[in-house]
């Protein structure tokens, strides 16, 4: 099984912000003003937990992530081992080709991808109880889903955990990304638009933290 | 809860009819996002259902590229007769020339692989109500890594409490539902799909994979 906690943050932005959100997502000397704004907003709660099969996840890998990757769960199982320690005892690789002069041993990139946009999918189909309509290649957004009427655009990010906060930095910087795009398309859109900004962090093998941003303009 | 399944196609197909309609009548000449969004994933779907029936007319991976844009759109002219794929969302559509190129190289790798049964088959079940399902074996024959059921018409029926009545644990409120029977946990998501995973599963385990999977299809409705 594996424990996804989710931490919700909601984000309204009125016409300014939003107007510095596009301007910083051109000018990055604009950037630290909205991101002083944005921590005026309300920060994240815990919000949800929810205990899901490996097998479900495979499944929501498959369907939302946007590279072929084969087993990331076990890709990930595989890290966490290494990680632990545990490739010195009898049974593992030997590791003396793994790491050469300033190379660092890193997780499968492709396999922590997947993992945040088949969970990024789940968590928005569990949780706005909407559907995915359309998963763009090499586009932006990762996902786009609809339900009750109203269009749902969907990014993901994600990160192995290193005891740091990275996963919630990177969602600071994304937002001026995702709101520049909402505005666009509440422009050319009939039905109302939202933004869904879902951070994974892998903690363990058994235990992702969702940092969930419903971003509204 | 009795819950209506539709496939990808039917339900993109059906939400681009919709937000048609909802622009009115300026519908044919305004851009809009979502609805770009929609039409791209639609013509995706027409690529692999050609390709999953191969057809050897294609010579080229444009023909198949042409063929699908062209039953996109006749599909939305089925039930908005005025519409015209206006140039905005034929640019979008520009993306999708690679991989149709991809999806036609592969086509002829599929059918023969088809021909030698180098990967798992289709199964097909008994229909049962107005639910009709097909079980496909995912992976190379000998190494099937999941059990798919999966609608052959474009629609299908989840009863919940006509499932939970029969002692099926269900977990979570809304999909992917996830239910478990003796151990093997099947996923059943928004589209019709069951999913369960057989990796490395000996033979008598596959066997009786596939016996709860078809259980639980004829159990759904």
């Amino acid at each position: 099984m594996i424990d996804i906690h989710i931490h919700f943050r909601q984000i309204q932005l009125n016409k300014d912000e939003v107007s510095l959100a596009t301007g910083a997502n051109a000018r990055s000397a604009l950037l630290p003003e909205f991101l002083q704004r944005l921590a005026m907003k309300p920060s994240y709660s815990a919000f949800q937990t929810i205990s899901v099969h490996e097998s479900v996840i495979k499944a929501m890998i498959t369907k939302y992530s946007e590279q072929v990757v084969y087993q990331p769960l076990h890709e990930i199982r595989h890290w966490f081992a290494y990680a632990s320690g545990a490739f010195i005892e009898p049974g593992y690789p030997p590791l003396f080709y793994s790491r050469g002069k300033g190379k660092k041993v890193s997780p499968n990139k492709s396999a922590v991808a997947g993992i945040g946009e088949g969970v990024a999918g789940f968590v928005a189909q569990r949780l706005y109880k909407c559907r995915k309509l359309a998963r763009p290649n090499h586009d932006y957004p990762d996902i786009v889903m609809v339900g009750g009427g109203k269009t749902f655009l969907v990014e993901a990010k994600s990160t192995i955990s290193q005891g740091g906060t990275a996963i919630m930095a990177t969602l600071e910087q994304e937002i001026t990304r995702v709101v520049t795009y909402l505005n666009a398309c509440s422009g050319l859109d009939k039905r109302p638009v939202e933004g869904l900004l879902v951070g994974t962090e892998i903690v363990s093998q058994d235990k992702y933290d969702v940092y969930l941003n419903e971003v509204n303009i | 809860m009795k819950l209506e399944m539709l496939s990808d196609h039917e339900f993109v197909l059906n939400s681009v009819v919709q937000m048609l309609e909802e622009k009115g009548a300026n519908s044919a000449e305004e851009f809009d996002s979502t609805i770009d969004f929609a039409i791209t994933e639609l013509t995706k779907i027409h690529l692999r259902n050609q390709a999953q029936f191969y057809d050897r007319r294609f010579q080229e991976g444009k023909d198949v590229f042409e063929r699908a844009i062209n039953e996109v759109a006749e599909s939305i002219q089925e039930r908005i007769p005025q519409f015209k794929l206006n140039k905005r969302y034929r640019m979008s559509l520009q993306e999708l020339r690679y991989p149709a190129s991809e999806i036609f190289e592969l086509t002829s790798e599929l059918w023969e692989s088809k021909e030698t049964n180098r990967i798992g088959s289709r199964i097909s079940l008994p229909p049962e109500g107005n639910n009709s399902y097909e079980i496909i074996e995912v992976g190379l024959t000998g190494y099937i890594e999941g059990l798919l059921a999966r609608p052959v018409i474009g629609s299908a029926i989840l009863d919940l409490d006509k499932l939970r009545a029969q002692n099926f644990s269900i977990k979570g409120d809304w999909f992917p539902f996830e239910v478990s029977i003796d151990e093997l946990i099947f996923t059943i998501d928004d589209d019709g799909t069951i999913f369960v995973s057989t990796e490395n599963f000996p033979e008598r385990l596959m066997s009786e994979a596939k016996a709860q999977l078809a259980s639980l299809v004829a159990s759904m409705c």
